[in-house]
């Protein structure tokens, strides 16, 4: 046994897209020592998943390994044709993907979909050695029922409970390598963290080597041994993690690593000290005396099938003018729920809902079209919230022609303007939002939300589908946005770290209820509920 | 040896556990829908039919005589028009024909053609058998023989045999099934001599228009299936997970992904059902067989009023039962809804 467990070298990977060939990966080597975590990390189309995926040869169709060797445990595997690679899938190389929600069998229940791994990769063990082992570890993975969990089909489960069992699937056979695909990227950020140290735990109970395919630079410095960072489908530089990050080389992790407030000099700082070091946002000179968003005693059930769900339950906040308000919590804790229910989108069942003193329970269909003048919304998914078959113009204007704001030639004047706005250069108005990356896209969506010149801005988790050096860049835009125009703004996120240091006060809500509220260096700096030093702790 | 957490951040699972006995009366309720459902789409039907008739030019009577083009304008009136419409009952109130006609519906009563006395329900009787013989035969070939093209246009890792059999339904659908007939009766029929060319006789007389609507229900059902079947090999579970435990292409479209994409043909079998009736109906015409669809043609030709009203009966109900057949079809294929009743023990494996 060498002390190298793979030994990938002049990996080249390449994509055929209608005429054209993209390269994917180029010329990519690293080695993975025995027993390690390594780290690739990169941003969104860096070619970190399609490493991942050229490992296990489980790329697209359209996805072609063209050059280099994958040397798994001494043998070139890429040498093998696809039947004969397919028994090291499983029992050598275990995966965990990214997506909890669409990678289990919705139609499978989940015992069937685990056992089948050892049918798949022609165990000896018996029934009941499968039975043992399988309710071992997904003890070891936090379970305290198994068999009631063996029994259960995936839309019954959480997405932190769905990527734990995804997990198991992959440690099922014992196999000697785990690659996982940003397995945190799509859950809340306590649930992630609490994924990721049960499968550490379980790592270092086989002595697995592990893959680490991540996107977050404080998540890859807490976890792993070593680092390689991806750029445009090339590797800048690699090394032990705690070296890099502490002394990077290349320019482009230096800029990776000033992307994140989180990590100074290769340490990873937690919510508060960063938020001491950075906090960009003012004290909260803001008085209450003008507020504009006073919601009381406001409830919200949901119900659907003879259940019954209580988003939100007997909340009450004041939004004073000219502040940022971060409302923070995990999904299905109702914050979404509560930034509708601001926006009339939703109604309360009980409580009063006001916006700029109006009671938007009682307002009529004029009245609620007056007041969404004054307020707009900017949504998450900056891929889903852009009509596709529209021009920037067209999207842009499109709240113009609505209230019929202007001439036709003041309208083109005003997109311009506008793009201006979020510093983007008149010449984009005339593309579509294909044409465009994920943080032009949300400049996008906030030119469109300015265009009826309103005093709030609900933004509904406005970063959290960006790459780390792309939200802090949206971030500070919203910030010279909110001085030079006197905007409030409403945030609503799963994620304090991330806005801590432009929100001027902070609620955490948890299960439909407020647990603590307050300016934000009080919740962030000596946080009462323990759920708030939780979140900060991340 | 669970580790502890630092806050709950998420609850165990909670399977669905209804209090027994409540089961029963699901059921009760879910029949009881069911047939006040069937009762109400029979009604409209019924009704819809009927004044879509009664806006049709023309009557039974004038039907049986002529039309006026054949027999002039001129002594329309001393013909005893009246006299002719009062014997079968069309000199009533349109709303005593119309109640008259749905309290003998609800009595099982379809009332007599109008155009030689029979009684709808002895012509819906001897149409019927050979209707029903004829599409459930179809079916019976056309639902394998689709899953079957389907899998071929998915599984093989050839992408020539893959586009081809994708092509194959897209090409047959869209040739007229009436074209289709003629052509199976000028090649096994008249050319080669292999089956008669129509008529209701014998088992050989059916293999040729049950061939027919065979291939077209398979190349419909086919062609859902493909789509379908492409969008969950797309999925992560079956591009990624599955493939990941050591499972390979074909294991994958079987074992994960056959069910899932029978969902959405599940959807379209109650409606491709009803256009393989209505290519029944051509089928028995080119192929001269009785049938309901050759009755159908037959009385809106004559404008026989209650014939093609007890029809639409016929065919309303036959809808019904079809699609409580799916129904009950994604009951079985689908856990979610079947979890609705009390879980238990073991599950598959």
């Amino acid at each position: 046994m060498t002390e190298t467990l793979l030994e990938i070298s002049d990996l080249t990977v390449t994509y055929e897209r209608g005429s054209t060939v993209d390269t994917a990966l180029a010329e990519v080597g690293l080695s993975l020592r025995r027993g390690s975590v390594t780290a690739v990390i990169g941003e969104s189309g860096s070619g970190k998943s399609t490493l991942a995926h050229a490992v296990v040869r489980l790329l697209p169709d359209n996805g072609a390994i063209t050059r280099g060797t994958v040397v798994l445990d001494g043998e070139d595997v890429l040498r093998r044709t696809e039947r004969e690679f397919r028994p090291l899938r499983g029992r050598h190389v275990g995966f965990v993907p990214q997506d909890p929600i669409a990678s289990l069998n919705p139609t499978k229940s989940i015992g069937a979909q685990v056992k089948e791994s050892f049918a798949l990769a022609g165990s000896s063990l018996s029934a009941r050695q499968v039975e043992e082992r399988v309710a071992g570890d997904l003890r070891d993975l936090g379970f305290s029922d198994p068999e009631a969990l063996l029994r259960s089909y995936p839309h019954e489960l959480s997405g932190g409970m769905r990527q734990r069992v995804l997990v198991a699937i992959a440690f099922s056979q014992r196999p000697q390598l785990v690659i996982a695909d940003e397995p945190t990227s799509a859950l809340d950020v306590l649930v992630g963290q609490d994924v990721l140290r049960r499968l550490h735990a379980l790592r270092a109970k086989h002595g697995t080597t592990v893959l680490l395919i991540t996107h977050d630079l404080a998540l890859a410095s807490r976890n792993a041994d070593d680092v390689v960072v991806l750029q445009r489908g090339r590797i800048v530089e690699s090394g032990p993690i705690a070296e890099v990050f502490a002394d990077p080389q290349h320019t482009y992790t230096r800029s990776l690593l000033a992307s994140s407030a989180r990590l100074v000099a290769g340490r990873v700082l937690d919510v508060g000290e960063a938020y001491r070091r950075f906090a960009r946002a003012e004290p909260a000179d803001v008085a209450t005396v003008d507020p504009v968003i006073e919601l009381a005693g406001v409830a919200r059930t949901f119900r659907a099938g003879g259940r019954e769900v209580v988003a939100v339950r007997d909340l009450s906040l004041t939004v004073p003018r000219g502040a940022t308000f971060a409302l923070v919590g995990e999904s299905g804790s109702g914050k979404t729920t509560t930034s509708r229910i601001i926006l009339g989108l939703e109604r309360a069942d009980r409580g009063s809902v006001r916006v700029f003193g109006n009671d938007v329970v009682g307002l009529g269909r004029g009245g609620m079209k007056a007041l969404r003048r004054r307020m707009q919304v900017v949504y998450q998914s900056p891929f889903e919230s852009l009509n596709p078959r529209l021009s920037l113009r067209e999207i842009v204007a499109e709240p113009l022609d609505a209230y019929r704001v202007g001439s036709r030639q003041e309208r083109r004047a005003r997109v311009v303007e506008l793009l201006d706005r979020v510093q983007l250069p008149p010449s984009y108005a005339e593309r579509r939002p294909r044409e465009l990356s994920g943080g032009q896209r949300q400049r996008v969506a906030i030119a469109r939300a300015l265009a009826l010149e309103p005093e709030l801005l609900v933004l509904d988790e406005p970063v959290s589908a960006l790459d780390a050096t792309i939200q802090a860049q949206v971030l500070t835009l919203l910030t010279e946005l909110q001085r030079d125009l006197g905007l409030t703004y409403f945030l609503v996120t799963h994620d304090l770290g991330v806005v801590a240091d432009v929100a001027s006060q902070v609620a955490v809500m948890r299960r439909g209820r407020l647990v603590e509220h307050g300016s934000t260096a009080e919740v962030v700096l000596r946080p009462k509920h323990d759920y708030t030093q939780a979140l900060l702790a991340v | 040896m669970s580790l502890p957490s630092p806050v709950d951040t998420e609850p165990e699972p909670t399977v669905a556990l209804d209090p027994s006995g409540s089961r029963g009366r699901t059921v009760a309720r879910v029949v009881g829908v069911r047939l006040l459902h069937a009762v109400a789409v029979v009604a409209v039907a019924y009704t819809a039919s009927f004044l879509l008739l009664f806006v049709l030019p023309g009557d039974a009577v004038l039907a049986r005589i002529g039309t006026t083009d054949t027999v002039g304008n001129a002594d329309l009136s001393g013909m005893q028009l009246d006299s002719l419409r009062a014997e079968v009952g069309l000199d009533a109130s349109l709303g005593r024909q119309y109640w008259s006609g749905l309290t003998g519906l609800a009595r099982g009563d379809l009332g007599s053609s109008l155009i030689n006395d029979r009684p709808v329900t002895a012509l819906l009787g001897e149409a019927l058998p050979n209707t029903l013989t004829l599409t459930g035969l179809s079916l019976l070939f056309s639902v394998p023989l689709g899953f079957l093209l389907a899998l071929v246009a998915v599984v093989p890792r050839s992408r020539a045999v893959r586009s081809l059999a994708a092509l194959l339904p897209s090409a047959y659908v869209s040739l007229p099934v009436f074209w289709i007939g003629v052509l199976f009766i000028y090649l096994f029929a008249i050319t080669l001599g292999w089956f008669p060319s129509g008529g209701s006789q014998g088992a050989a007389s059916a293999v040729l228009p049950v061939a027919v609507l065979s291939l077209l229900g398979a190349a419909q059902f086919a062609q859902v299936l493909i789509s379908s079947l492409r969008a969950e090999v797309g999925k992560t579970y079956a591009a990624v997970t599955a493939p990941a435990k050591g499972a390979g292409r074909a294991y994958t479209v079987f074992r994960h992904c056959l069910r899932n994409a029978a969902f959405p043909f599940l959807a379209v079998f109650g409606l491709r059902v009803g256009a393989l009736l209505a290519g029944t109906a051509v089928v028995e015409v080119v192929f001269a067989r009785n049938g309901i669809g050759r009755l159908m043609v037959e009385s809106v030709r004559a404008v026989d009023l209650t014939v093609v009203l007890g029809l639409v009966v016929v065919l309303a109900l036959v809808y019904v039962v079809i699609n409580t057949l799916v129904d009950v079809g994604y009951a079985l294929l689908d856990p979610r809804l079947r979890r609705m009743a009390p879980v238990r023990s073991g599950g598959e494996s």
